[in-house]
This record gives C-alpha cells, structure tokens and sequence, in this order.
C-alpha cells in the first residue's frame, strides 16, 4: 500500500481521531451539492442509456 | 510517493506488469519452439494420499512432486524477491519472509486439495469417500485466508516479520496480468459472450463513481457529520477500489496525509468481511447465475485482491453447486473473469476522477485557484497492471484471430504460467489475512468511520451492485466444460 509522505511537524500536530470525528459539522457548499446532484443525475441517465445500448432489457 | 517515483518504471503495478509478461513469455516456449519451459511448476490435484497431491504441470516429465515443488519455490522466490528488492527491500530480509508465505501458502493450498474438502459428488466414488464438503481445489485459498487472519491478528510478532512480503496487491495483481492471456483464449473460445461482458463490464464505472460515490459523501456529509476532508476519501474507499481510490482522492483534494491511511486501514478490514461472506452468499442464492454473482463480487468488494479473489472462490464455489443441483459442468474462470473485468474497469478511471475531484475543490469546495491538477495525475494514478493485462489479452486474442491453427498449441501451452497464476492467487489470499488487522475496528474514533462504512456497503452498496449485476448479465451462463 502506498503511504502519503509527513512531515515532521504534521506527525507532531495530529490531532486524535476521536477528536477529528468530533469536529463542528459543515453544512453542504453549493459545489458539493453540485456534484452530487449532477453525478446522480448523469449516472442515471448513462445506466439507461447502456441498458439499451446493450440491450439488457432483453431478459 | 514521491513525483519521481509515481513516474517510474519500478512500482508494485510495474513489478506485476514485468512478473506476469515474463512468465507469459517463458509459457510459450512450447508453442513457440517446441520447449516446454515451465512444465516443472508444480501442480496440486485433490488427493486422499498426500503422496498424489503434488505433481509437475507436464506429466510427462519424471520428476516427483515434491521436486516440482522445490523447483516452483526457488523459481518464484527468486523473481518476486528480485522485484521486491528493485523497489527497495532489504533482499535478504525479503527473501526469508517470503519464504515462509510461500511455504504457509502452500501449506494451506495443499490441505485444501483434501478430498474430503475439495471434490464434489461426481469425485467421490473414485476416491473411495461416501461424503464430502465439494468445495473444489480452491478451498486451498479459504484455507490460505483464514490462516493469514489467524497469525495476521492473533500472532503479532509473525505477522510483524512476515509483513515485508505480504503484499496482495501485487500478487493479485501479477495475476490479473497473466489472467489477461486467459481472457484472450477466452475470447477465442467464445467471442459473442466476451465482447457481451466487456461491453455489460462498463455499468461497473457509472454505478461506482456516478451512483455509489455521491451517495456515500452525502452520508458521510449530511448524516455522520464529517468534513469534506474525510468525506471525499470514504467515499472514494467504499466506492472505488478501497485503497487506491482513498489515496488518490486525498491527494486530489490535498487531504492530510492521515486521512487515506485510516480510510485505507478500514477498507482491508471490510474487504475481507466482504470475502468470507459474499462467495458463500452467491453460491446460495446465485449458482443459477453465474455471471450475475462474478460481476457482483467486482461491484461490491472494494480492493483489488479480494474482489478478484472472492471472483475466484465464486467460480469454484458455484461450479461445484451447478454441478450437484443441475447437473451442469461450467468451463472454469468466466465468473472470475467477469469479477475481474468489472473491477479493473472501475479502477481503470481512478485517475480521471481524482483529476476531477481536484478541480472541484479547488474551484469549488475550497476555492484555491492558483493549485488546479494536473492532467499527468491522470496517468500517474492509472493503474499500470491494466496494461499488461490488456496486452496479452490483445496479443493472444490477435494471433488466435490470424492463425486458428495457433489457439490449441496457445492453450496447451499455458499450463505452466495457469499454475503460477493460481499459485499467485494463493499467496494473495494468505497476504490478505496477513495484513487484516481487525483490531483497527477497536481503535479509539474508529467507530463513526465503521459505522458509516457499515451503514454504505451493506446498506446499499452490495444490494445496489446485486440489482445492476442483475440488469446486466441475467440470463448469461459460461460455456459448459468439454468432456
């Protein structure tokens, strides 16, 4: 498994995951919603489109 | 890893690519000039003496199985230590752990060739047996997990020295590469079912990054609370391909680097829950569709490994019970290659998001400008094993098309380089148990992770997966075995 580099100072400065499970929740930004949405909404529209593409609607 | 190192030739999905070519390459001494070049590897038959379970792939050859096996261990020894040490182990260290995960392996692989475990109905009155639990050979990699589990949690210290070679990624993913030629004969055998499963293969990348991924990060986001720094890697973990995706999705949105390596320590535990249960579950309810439960085990297992692995006890597990309740004798590895295109097309595009995930943050979520991606962190995450896999399924698939006098001898010869693949397969699995530590579960803050983990996959990440494997292969059944 690939392992991300640290640096020093952020091996210092980690907070507990406890504490990281903790913080104040952020409410969705515009962008995030955004992506949710329109992958949903795309990732939808695609699987209907290969169902018929590749006819397997055919049962 | 480091710029230089993400361009170089010497990473772990390199090394798969060099290992599976190279073995490919001596495979075709036979076809090609006539010499049988790997015909020694070792090949295990279910046995009720111990003395029968071990013979060389070419029986024609005078040489006693536990020769075959010496051979075959030197053999994979030297060229897995070889790739271990050009990507910076210590040699030596690597080789005596090595070892022992080969002799475990083999071990564990052997003892599942036991006819009281391995052979199915039609076996037992050759054998002498009134009874036994028809798991087929491949119960050797059930056996092969549970050990590695076992010394992976509770023997800490022989897990700790076994840990350099453990690594199932690469195993698996040396493999997948050699599975490619596979693949190609596959297709020679039969085109219509393969180009149905490339072409059906493709729901696997909407369903995990269009349908899955947004829904776990609205999850994580909206119900669990967390931030979008450890949203984004979660989703990417649960959906994508666990470790890989989780990595590359922190780095995309210049996550801390603690994020992916918790993600990632939850994905491998999860995964082999996924392997335990998901194969049995697919004998129960899906031997009467196969292809249905292959593509089902690459939408909902979520690392490499296991989603292969758990295609290869699938295929086994299901072949034996199609056996038994009908009476049908399906050809080997189509359900495994089914699991197996689904998730290389899923990891396949683990570049491409991460690009665009990149671009969204920083224009987005975070509004950072002045850093957007690059387009060569779409190369650099690419998974580079999918090339050696496409190329000998290409290269075999070619020269099958052009010469059909070339597919037997092509087959006939594959017999040495089919045992290494499934003796790549074994050490996955004992790797995997190795380096599951389910005691990641125990640590303290791990809980609102795993619970969301839980609430994602067996929510609705393995029913959606079963509905649109469903959607796309009902009905569709591997050839039957000749004979």
């Amino acid at each position: 498994m690939e392992e991300p580099a640290r640096t020093p100072q952020e091996t210092q400065d980690q907070p507990s995951l406890t504490e990281e499970m903790k913080v104040e929740a952020q409410p969705l930004s515009v962008a995030e919603k955004k992506l949710i949405g329109f992958s949903l909404g795309l990732g939808a529209f695609l699987l209907v489109v290969l169902i018929l593409v590749t006819g397997a609607y055919r049962f | 890893m480091a710029k230089d190192q993400r361009a170089s030739f010497n990473t772990e999905d390199w090394w798969a690519v060099w290992l599976g070519l190279f073995i490919f390459v001596l495979s075709m001494g036979k076809p090609l000039v006539g010499m049988d070049l790997l015909g020694w590897i070792v090949n295990t038959k279910e046995y009720l003496s111990l003395s029968s379970a071990l013979g060389p792939v070419n029986g024609d050859l005078a040489l006693p199985g536990i020769v075959s096996l010496l051979l075959t261990y030197l053999f994979v020894a030297v060229i897995v230590t070889g790739g271990g040490a050009a990507m910076g182990a210590n040699p030596k260290r690597f080789f005596c752990a090595f070892s022992l995960i080969f002799w475990f392996t083999c071990a564990c692989w052997i003892a599942g060739n036991w006819a009281y475990i391995a052979a199915t109905p039609n076996k037992r009155e050759a054998f002498g047996i009134g009874w036994s639990l028809s798991l087929t050979g491949e119960a050797g990699y059930i056996v092969a997990l549970l050990a590695g589990i076992i010394i992976g949690n509770f023997a800490k210290p022989l897990a700790r020295y076994l840990e350099p070679a453990a690594k199932p990624e690469w195993f698996i993913k040396t493999a997948i590469v050699i599975l490619g030629a596979v693949a190609g004969l596959k297709m020679l055998d039969d085109l219509g079912l393969s180009k149905t499963i490339v072409q059906r293969g493709l729901c696997a990348i909407i369903e995990a990054y269009l349908i899955y991924w947004p829904v776990v990060y609205l999850v994580a986001r909206r119900v669990f609370k967390l931030t979008p720094e450890w949203a984004a890697p979660l989703a990417s973990g649960i959906s994508i391909c666990g470790v890989s995706a989780a990595i590359a999705t922190g780095g995309a949105i210049r996550a801390r680097p603690i994020v992916p390596i918790i993600v990632s320590s939850l994905v491998i535990v999860f995964a082999v829950v996924e392997l335990v249960i998901l194969p049995f579950a697919a004998q129960t309810w899906l031997y009467k569709e196969p292809l249905v439960a292959g593509a089902w085990m690459g939408l909902a297992v979520k690392t490499d490994g296991a989603a292969v692995a758990s295609g290869a006890i699938t295929d086994s597990l299901i072949r034996a019970k199609a056996l038994t309740a009908q009476g049908l004798t399906y050809e080997k590895d189509w359900i495994t290659l089914v699991a197996t295109n689904t998730k290389i097309f899923i990891d396949l595009f683990i570049g491409i998001w991460a690009f665009v995930l990149a671009l969204i943050w920083t224009y987005g979520v975070e509004k950072k400008p002045g850093e957007k991606g690059s387009l060569v962190e779409i190369w650099y995450r690419f998974p580079k094993f999918v090339i050696g896999y496409a190329v000998l399924f290409l290269l075999v698939a070619a020269v099958g098309k052009a010469l059909p006098t070339a597919a037997e001898p092509l087959k006939a010869g594959f017999g040495g380089a089919a045992a290494l693949r499934q003796l790549f397969f074994a050490l996955t699995f004992f790797s995997i148990g190795v380096v599951s530590d389910f005691g990641t579960l125990k640590k303290e803050g791990m809980g609102k992770l795993a619970a969301i983990y839980v609430l994602c996959l067996f929510g609705f990440i393995i029913w959606i997966g079963l509905a649109v494997s469903f959607l796309f292969f009902h009905g569709m059944v591997p050839p039957l075995a000749a004979g």
